[in-house]
């Protein structure tokens, strides 16, 4: 069989990327695999492409619902129909006519919450699955920054799908999570890859500053010189709105926000305008990056440290994908500490909230769980309900919460403290990053970072801004969309689409 | 934000005091409760129904306290009244921004939004299809609209996609000029769609560089929405493709399962005292009965209750005093019951408007 073949057929690529073809061949061999590849290598390669070859099914559970749409979207525009998405975005009526047809797809995504469906799994019990893939696998473990209890049940799941051969894929994890991984899965003799992290081509910049003010002040300078299209990153919604409508103010760049709060259909089209060069710059909130195939995005800042070594890694991977030379530069001022504490216990359910949640559920006779959210977010609304299913009465689930609540938070705290001391510390930054994933700097590079030092005129602005975009005639427009000879005023994509 | 609060000062002052503020919330939001039909009906609000479907109860709260705090509105007894300063306030936002004519939130809330997300994906579709492309992300990613769009291109069989193509261009070319011709940017609507190598603009992104209220750039554009389903409907011939994209429903408010038993008596010509007398149901349920028809079928005659001369009184008397409030227009004018009033609120703007006409004539 030739792969090479297979790749160039289905996916129009000539050649794999470093990883892809190990991880695919052991697939193959019929062997667990648990393969840590670094984000933008084409993860999802190594689970399609073997669907081409082997018989059944191939199910991937992935907890990333916005991802998965994407995924489904780009398999389908490559020509692949027999791919469906089974989560909360379909509506009753299409989940139902989805359950029933499953065994016209080839390719089924799935999200750990549509897998606690006894109905659902007795309807995939039928199938022939012949490979399980488990994406951001690290989800699974206590351990791992993005914890989702869902999981834990990944394993009972296999076990009922026969124990189908099984990948586990993730951008990152320790050993103790890679462990707790093959372990929660049941999986046996497993094959592991682990490929670097590193991302030579991307300089990577901390820079310690008082407060906000010297942050925006510092902000407003950087986007005026640096080479776009760029990422900034912000903690919350609210400051991304407020910067994109700042910059757009002070830049003769176009930019905009990017975040959870705005609609599906708007944001396919902030995707679209920033992937073909229509906007220059996103606001963004980690909701943005995810499944956005954009080669050369140049930069990457963090207006505010991120909650985790983890995330910053993800998140800075999304520059220079294409292998040319980018930046990502960290905002760092001591009130990161508090604004990041905040977020942090924001995120689990509060003493009161566990109380407020305990009443509800009594008067409401374990019905309607769903509809009366108010006052929960959505990660605490999932961790409350996964444990009061799991619990015999009240008392129990108050303890299981409480003992939960403090171990994540000192979890978080353990993860929060390591990236502040790693901005704290001396010495060439991406040796000390690559060492939190047991790992070393092997070559000295240029414009590795801001201890080994860097020359920015690497990443200065070349080509001038354009205008933002020009209102013209809509008889043209209309013609451009719909005529072929319409489309006399060519724009050509920028960057490469695939 | 500025708009939605014309809007929901616009809803207060025709209340008078008479029904709340969250009757204005739920008039906004288009809820289809029979108190809220029977308000968008009785104080003439039924253009203004549905113009704020996305609306939440947060913003909302937050709305009144803004319009509180400008002093625009004021409470007393639980009442709320629009004050000399918010009047001002709504007159000077109308004339800069009047309310758009072709906006039909009664007729067409829920199905300008199917509308919209079938033909912005049918555009996309034809777009990369006339260039021999099948490579695109869809812009609309609701399966039920992807299998539409799906069934429909399977359905037009015959042509070729350039054909294809081309007249779906003429055809939006056409209805969009008649837009044009009403005063109206056709690229209120245009700017959203994308195709090949075009990406539409979001409604935020639109409305900044036009310098636009948001949600007033929301209502300008579900106003063309509408528009083009109407135009579409009342000339298939010319519109053959657009007629197709949405399918003329019956009624949008459904009549509960009791009204439409009588509704049926009464198509067979059967006066009221045999319809009490053959369903063996009190009187006074089968006027309730008669009075949801009046307000959810448009074309509903009340002449055979309510005569003609009276119909009129009651209009100009609950004109005059200002009010919808049953007792109070009966103490003004004692030949009606509360049943005639009660239907003639529920048709005041047809009766109205056949008033203008008759003094127009004379």
């Amino acid at each position: 069989m030739d792969l090479s073949k297979l790749l160039k057929k289905y996916f129009s690529y000539t050649e794999f990327r470093p990883g892809q073809r190990e991880v695919i061949e052991s697939v193959l061999q019929g062997k667990d695999t648990l393969a840590l590849l670094p984000t933008g290598t084409g993860k999802s390669l190594c689970y399609q492409l073997p669907g081409y070859i082997v018989k059944g099914t191939v199910v991937i559970v992935s907890p990333l619902l916005s991802l998965m749409q994407d995924q489904v979207e780009q398999m389908k525009a490559r020509g692949e129909k027999r791919v469906v998405a089974l989560n909360s975005f379909l509506s009753i009526e299409e989940r139902q006519y989805v359950i029933k047809h499953l065994d016209e797809y080839k390719f089924i995504y799935i999200s750990p919450e549509m897998l606690q469906s006894e109905h659902v799994l007795q309807q995939m019990e039928r199938l022939t699955i012949s490979l399980f893939v488990v994406d951001e696998a690290h989800c699974i473990s206590h351990w791992g920054f993005d914890f989702r209890p869902d999981y834990l049940r990944l394993g009972e799941i296999r076990n009922r799908f026969n124990r189908p051969v099984t990948l586990a894929l993730t951008a990152t994890a320790s050993q103790e999570v890679r462990k707790d991984i093959s372990r929660t899965l049941y999986m046996e003799d497993v094959k592991e890859f682990i490929f670097s992290v590193d991302r030579p081509n991307i300089a990577i910049v901390v820079e310690k500053m008082q407060n906000v003010r010297d942050k925006g002040k510092r902000l407003e300078k950087l986007v005026q010189f640096l080479q776009g299209p760029g990422i900034i990153y912000f903690s919350s919604k609210k400051l991304a709105d407020e910067w994109a409508k700042r910059l757009n103010e002070i830049t003769d760049v176009p930019v905009a926000a990017y975040h959870a709060g705005i609609g599906l259909e708007e944001r396919i089209l902030l995707q679209q305008q920033f992937l073909y060069g229509e906007l220059s710059i996103m606001c963004a909130t980690s909701a943005f990056g995810m499944g956005i195939n954009k080669e050369n995005v140049r930069y990457v800042i963090h207006f505010h440290t991120p909650s985790d070594l983890e995330s910053y890694i993800q998140e800075i991977g999304r520059a220079g994908r294409d292998g040319n030379p980018s930046i990502a530069i960290l905002f760092y001022s001591v009130d990161d500490w508090i604004l990041q504490r905040n977020l942090i216990e924001g995120e689990l359910p509060s003493k009161g909230q566990i109380e407020r949640f305990t009443e509800m559920m009594k008067y409401s006779d374990g019905k309607n769980l769903d509809v009366t959210r108010d006052g929960f977010s959505d990660s605490q609304w999932r961790i409350l309900k996964k444990y009061f299913e799991e619990s015999a009465d009240e008392k129990q689930f108050k303890q299981k919460m409480e003992s939960f609540v403090q171990f994540r938070l000192e979890w978080k705290h353990k993860k929060l403290t390591e990236i502040m001391n790693w901005i704290e510390s001396d010495g060439c930054r991406r040796d000390r990053l690559l060492r939190k994933f047991s790992e070393h700097k092997i070559i000295k590079e240029e414009n590795c970072c801001d201890f080994c030092g860097i020359n920015w005129k690497n990443y200065e602005r070349k080509s001038v801004g354009r205008e933002y975009w020009e209102i013209e005639d809509w008889e043209k427009r209309l013609a451009k969309l719909l005529l072929i000879r319409g489309n006399d005023i060519e724009k050509s994509p920028e960057g490469n689409r695939c | 934000m500025d708009y939605a609060q014309a809007l929901l000062l616009h809803c207060i002052e025709r209340f008078r005091g008479e029904r709340s503020a969250n009757a204005a919330f739920y008039l906004l939001k288009g809820k289809k409760s029979a108190q809220t039909i029977q308000d968008a009906s009785w104080y003439s609000l039924r253009n203004v129904f549905s113009s704020l479907p996305v609306l939440s109860k947060d913003d909302f709260n937050r709305m009144i306290e803004q319009l509180l705090r400008n002093r625009f509105i004021l409470l007393e007894n639980l009442n709320v009244y629009v004050t000399e300063a918010g009047k001002d306030w709504l007159n000077k936002t109308f004339d800069h921004q009047p309310f758009p004519k072709w906006f039909n939130g009664w007729k067409y809330s829920g199905v300008d939004e199917q509308f919209w997300k079938r033909i912005s994906l049918l555009v996309q579709t034809i777009s990369y299809w006339s260039r021999y492309h099948s490579d695109f992300l869809p812009v609309q990613r609701d399966l039920t609209v992807q299998f539409w769009a799906k069934n429909w291109l399977k359905q037009i069989k015959g042509s070729s996609r350039e054909k294809l193509a081309y007249q779906f261009y003429e055809e939006l070319r056409q209805i969009l000029s008649a837009v044009e011709s009403l005063g109206v940017d056709p690229n209120l609507f245009l700017l959203r769609l994308s195709g090949y190598e075009t990406t539409g603009y979001t409604p935020f992104q639109i409305a900044k560089s036009m310098k636009m209220d948001e949600d007033y750039y929301t209502l300008l554009f579900r106003g063309i929405i509408h528009y083009m389903i109407d135009s579409s409907w009342k000339e298939k011939r010319r519109y053959v493709l657009l007629s197709t994209i949405v399918q003329r429903k019956g009624d949008l408010f459904y009549l509960t399962k009791s009204s439409l038993l009588t509704y049926r008596f009464i198509r067979e010509g059967k006066t009221l005292d045999e319809i009490v007398h053959l369903r063996k149901l009190k009187r006074s349920t089968i006027e309730d009965h008669i009075v949801e028809i009046a307000v959810k079928v448009p074309n509903f005659s009340i002449d055979d209750y309510v005569p003609i001369e009276l119909q009129q009184k009651i209009v100009i008397i609950s004109d005059r005093l200002q009010t919808r409030k049953l007792k109070n227009i009966k103490d003004s004018l004692h030949e009606a019951d509360y049943f005639s009033i009660r239907l003639v609120l529920s048709k005041i703007d047809d009766i109205r408007k056949r008033l203008d006409m008759n003094n127009e004539l004379s």
